[in-house]
């Protein structure tokens, strides 16, 4: 079990915002390539798969030309596509794999989208907000 | 449990991506592109990389045209 803070990040019309932000290591089998250090990503109960942006999609070597993309819709009802990709995830303590969306169009703050299926299907997770504290087990 | 207080980290930074020091949370590299900050922190210990905004609040689920 893994016990990790929420994170406090800058806002400009909030002065600050709390997120529950994981680290993770994203390998590529196919590839051999794994990124060198954590990288962050929003630990996001409300997405049903978890996401990845493009740019470290190409950085892993994904050969998204040959993948057929799969059409999404956001809380605002605009739809995006995504491409998927099965990725070993590295993730407190479980190494797994798992299917990525990747996509150009997350926002640039957010980098990985950790969803249900990939993430809350292999975990249990509690957020304690008001503690600052999330539980990942 | 005390917070990951990154805000003064990120202060001086509004693009790019960073490399934070596990231990003491400064921000070791900054780099504009995640393929750039990779190359930074090869020799790097204890750091984890993400991405800078000056605004992290309103992220619901949606996408941006970014």
């Amino acid at each position: 079990m893994a016990k990790i803070p929420y994170s406090l990040l800058p806002s400009e019309t909030n002065k600050f915002v709390r997120l529950p932000l994981a680290k993770v290591l994203l390998n590529y089998k196919k590839t051999h390539k794994i990124t060198p250090v954590l990288v962050v990503a929003l630990i996001d109960s409300g997405a049903d798969v978890c996401f990845c942006s493009g740019m470290i999609g190409a950085w892993l070597g994904i050969q998204f030309n040959k993948i057929k993309e799969k059409e999404f819709t956001a809380a605002n009802r605009s739809t995006f596509k995504a491409k998927s990709e099965i990725i070993t995830l590295h993730a407190y303590n479980k190494i797994y794999p798992c299917t990525f969306y990747f996509t150009d169009t997350l926002p640039k703050h957010i980098p990985i989208i950790l969803g249900q299926i990939g993430f809350f299907d292999h975990f249990q997770i509690c957020f304690n907000y008001n503690n600052c504290e999330i539980t990942i087990d | 449990m005390k917070l990951l207080d990154l805000t003064k980290a990120l202060k001086k930074y509004q693009t790019g991506w960073v490399a934070i020091n596990n231990k003491n949370n400064t921000v070791v590299a900054h780099a504009k592109d995640f393929n750039s900050i990779t190359k930074k922190i090869l020799n790097k210990k204890s750091v984890f990389i993400m991405p800078v905004t000056n605004e992290y609040f309103g992220f619901i689920t949606t996408i941006t045209n970014g």
